[in-house]
């Protein structure tokens, strides 16, 4: 069974970096990262990844405004979205919810634990 | 006809033995001593009693103890009324039957039985009239009984002159036949016959004049026969004395039957006569009674009567003159209230009636809403000021509550039926369509008797205080993410070195050490800003300004934000000129970094940032200027709001706090001095900001006299 490939958009270099390697390394899975909205769009449309994990803040185009072109696009509707954010407030929470998103995770996050939560949004079999 | 051969031809029924001794015939006696009955006395109904026999029982025509009990209770009971306000309970109770609180009159607790000052008005006039119509009755009633009784007394006066003048006739009737039987002389039979003929005229007068009085026509059932009698005497004598002669007749003279009869004629006469008196006199007396009593009644019931009037009006003055005054306290009340009311102008009130229809609605209410309150007064209920899909809403959930349809108008109001008070948010809906978030609080208004007598709902415009807990909660959430991000790195970093991940990949280790490093550090200066910004808004920041070469300070600056500029590849340069700037160095230094940290994240590699300060008149003009994107000129404003950066199309891009520009901004701004920007599309961004000069301070202390710097300026440069 191939491994899962799954695009991480995120503006923050660090965040990116650490979440990279947890899904990489405790994951066991491909891991293709942008660093804006833009870039994921054209990566996934590129890539046909298995999963898009993506920032909610993010210049320019930020995370539900991605999501958004993501389902505008026949090539990349079908792809589950998990919003990956540091918002947390419950307003925040109904407006996630609402866009029609997979799943949303929470920054912090444990990089232990990220790919089974993924997973399990999915449904994904470890 | 009752002519003198009539009389001659009557049988007289009537012996000599009975007149001599009248008690001895089966006649019953005439009952001289008793009262007869005696119709023509009947002075009124009430005035003279009958018993079973015909006796009249005088009394009094109006008992008076009745009487003066009867105006002694209207006199009582009136001037009570008066002063008290209470001669008609029914009156009182009938107005008013809870005796609560008039609404006429606020504050003043009326008695339940207080009267109206109409019921009053009419009680005082009533008692009036009604004791001036017992007057008048009075006056009435004794003229009528001196008018009859002076009637009576004419018809007595007639009987009296009747009989005088029938014992006359039948004296003179004998004392003709006397002469003509001693002289045989025919002349004196004429006289004789003359004064015969005139009998039966007088005594059918007496009878037509004593109709109505039983007595009388017994006596005058006595006194005909008699006087027949005495006639047929009479006759018989001349008759003897034309047949016989002298003699005889003188003879027949001598016997005493016409003696005898003469004198039961003339007792008959004295009786009626002495009857007729009595009546007489008691007429007199019975007109004296009257007359007595109308002169005493009617002056004292006039006086009584005016008395009461007077009072009347007394009372009725007192009373216009409290209610002029409790009308001119209510309307100084209402002009007060109005212009409290009035005042509020950033108040809305709006009253309405049970129904609700608007009663009131102040200057606070127009200017919130812009409608007028001619417009509103009466025409509308407040549901026009209120936005339809919230009072749908509402009456949704209040009618599932009470189990039945609430809408419209009751669903502002439901709550305070019940007592209490409803407090919430609404939106109203001004007359140009735009909204205004109010704080409402609904009451019921309560008249005397406790009923609801309409409502009062005073709203606050709370828009600002809405905008700005939108605010709060957006840079609390803002907050929340700004300081979760690096911590997610920081936790994302040592979990996976925790975890053991990276144990076999030592760069992979040293990567993320350093990754928990920078950004712990990141975490402090945003711990730092927020902290700040939110001290410089307190006002509990302290400014102490120095005077200082401006030149040093954008050195300092620089040499601080040299590592970032290289690392980004960006040149830093100063364009300085020899000038003083009179400032607290250590905030300068804040803001010139914040705007040259700012100015390296969005710079591009190999552009470059020009720091630099000139004298410009009074101030020292600073500037940052960057080769950057740049900013759109509708934002160039709203980057110094402290919430600038939630705005995802321009969030930041390299991890700023979003909050260096408002840190800025406040500092600028507690020195006196302004800052702004300038931008073009694709130009690059200058921030420009002024500082006193210190030249223009007058007591500006040198560098040398100023403290050393602090620990926050040496860890600042230190950074």
């Amino acid at each position: 069974m191939p491994a899962k490939r799954v695009l991480l958009i995120d503006d923050e270099d660090d965040i990116r970096e650490v979440a990279r390697m947890s899904l990489e390394m405790v994951g066991g899975w491909d891991v293709i990262t942008a660093c804006s909205g833009i870039e994921g769009l054209e990566k996934a449309a590129a890539e046909r990844p298995d999963a898009v994990l993506l920032d909610v803040m993010m210049p320019v185009l930020d995370g539900p405004s991605t999501f958004a072109k993501l389902q505008e696009n026949e090539a990349t509707r079908s792809i589950p979205v998990i919003l990956l954010t540091a918002k947390v407030q419950s307003a925040d929470k109904r407006r996630f919810a609402e866009l029609g998103v997979a799943g949303v995770l929470t920054k912090p996050f444990d990089p232990m634990l990220l790919p089974r939560h993924v997973s399990e949004i999915l449904g994904w079999k470890e | 006809m009752f002519t003198s051969a009539s009389l001659l031809s009557t049988p007289l029924g009537f012996s000599a033995e009975a007149i001599s001794a009248p008690a001895a015939s089966n006649r019953p006696p005439i009952p001289l001593r008793q009262h007869p009955k005696h119709s023509r006395f009947r002075p009124s109904v009430q005035g003279v009693a009958f018993d079973q026999g015909g006796c009249q029982h005088h009394q009094a025509p109006f008992d008076k103890k009745a009487l003066a009990a009867v105006a002694c209770f209207i006199l009582t009971s009136v001037l009570a009324g008066l002063e008290r306000g209470r001669p008609f309970q029914g009156v009182r109770a009938y107005r008013d039957p809870g005796g609560r609180r008039s609404p006429n009159v606020p504050g003043k607790r009326e008695s339940p039985f207080t009267m109206s000052l109409s019921a009053k008005l009419n009680a005082g006039f009533a008692g009036a009239i009604v004791l001036l119509a017992f007057v008048g009755f009075v006056s009435y009633h004794s003229t009528a009984t001196s008018f009859e009784q002076a009637r009576g007394a004419r018809d007595s006066l007639q009987v009296l002159d009747q009989l005088q003048a029938l014992l006359a006739t039948v004296s003179e009737a004998e004392s003709a036949g006397r002469a003509f039987r001693l002289t045989g002389d025919e002349t004196f039979l004429d006289a004789c016959n003359r004064t015969v003929e005139a009998v039966p005229g007088q005594l059918t007068e007496l009878r037509r004049l004593t109709l109505d009085s039983t007595a009388q026509r017994a006596y005058l059932n006595d006194l005909e026969p008699a006087v027949a009698a005495k006639l047929a005497q009479l006759n018989r004598s001349i008759d003897q004395r034309r047949r016989h002669g002298f003699e005889p007749a003188v003879q027949h003279q001598l016997t005493q039957e016409g003696a005898v009869t003469q004198r039961l004629i003339r007792t008959i006469i004295h009786r009626m006569r002495s009857e007729e008196q009595r009546v007489l006199d008691e007429r007199a007396a019975s007109a004296e009674r009257a007359a007595r009593r109308a002169l005493t009644l009617i002056p004292a019931g006039s006086t009584v009567a005016l008395l009461l009037i007077t009072l009347a009006l007394l009372r009725i003055r007192h009373d216009l003159r409290e209610r002029q005054s409790a009308d001119r306290a209510l309307r100084e009340s209402e002009a007060s209230l109005q212009s409290v009311l009035n005042a509020a102008t950033e108040v809305s009130i709006v009253a309405t009636d049970s129904r609700g229809i608007i009663t009131v609605f102040n200057s606070g209410a127009e200017r919130m809403l812009g409608y007028s309150a001619e417009e509103m007064i009466g025409k509308r209920t407040p549901e026009i000021i209120h936005l339809a899909s919230e009072l749908e809403e509402r009456g949704r959930q209040l009618s599932a509550a009470a189990g039945r349809p609430i809408r419209g108008f009751e669903v502002f109001v439901y709550e305070a039926r019940q007592g209490g008070h409803d407090l919430r948010e609404w939106t109203y809906v001004r007359k140009d369509g735009r909204h205004v978030a109010v704080s409402l609080v609904v009451t019921a208004a309560r008249d005397a008797n406790g009923e609801i007598s309409g409502y009062l709902g005073i709203a606050i415009d709370i828009t600002e205080r809405r905008m700005m807990a939108k605010m709060k909660d957006e840079f609390i959430s803002m907050v929340s993410h700004e300081l979760r991000t690096p911590l997610a790195s920081i936790r994302g970093a040592l979990g996976l070195m925790a975890g053991g991940v990276v144990d076999k990949h030592p760069d992979k280790a040293r990567q993320m050490m350093a990754v928990a490093v920078s950004n712990t550090e990141r975490l402090g200066r945003l711990i730092d800003d927020i902290l700040e910004i939110e001290r410089l808004e307190s006002g509990s920041v302290v400014m102490t300004p120095q005077s200082r070469p401006a030149e040093d300070l954008l050195q300092q600056a620089v040499a601080t934000m040299r590592p970032m500029a290289d690392n980004a590849r960006v040149e830093l340069r100063i364009d300085g000129t020899a000038t003083q700037v009179y400032a607290d160095p250590d905030r300068v230094l804040h803001t010139l970094t914040n705007l040259i940290d700012n100015a390296i994240k969005f710079s591009p590699p190999n552009s470059t940032v020009t720091v630099a300060a000139q004298r410009q008149g009074s101030e020292i003009l600073f500037k940052v200027q960057d080769e950057g994107r740049g900013i759109p000129s509708d934002k160039l404003e709203a980057v110094f709001e402290r919430l600038a950066q939630l705005d995802s199309s321009d969030s930041r891009e390299k991890g700023g706090t979003g909050l260096g520009l408002p840190i800025c901004r406040m500092i600028v701004q507690q020195h006196g001095g302004r800052i702004w920007a300038e931008s073009g599309e694709g130009r690059g961004t200058t921030f420009f900001f002024t500082l006193p000069a210190a030249d223009e301070i007058p007591t500006a202390p040198s560098e040398e006299d100023s403290p050393q710097p602090s620990e926050e300026r040496k860890r600042h440069n230190a950074g």
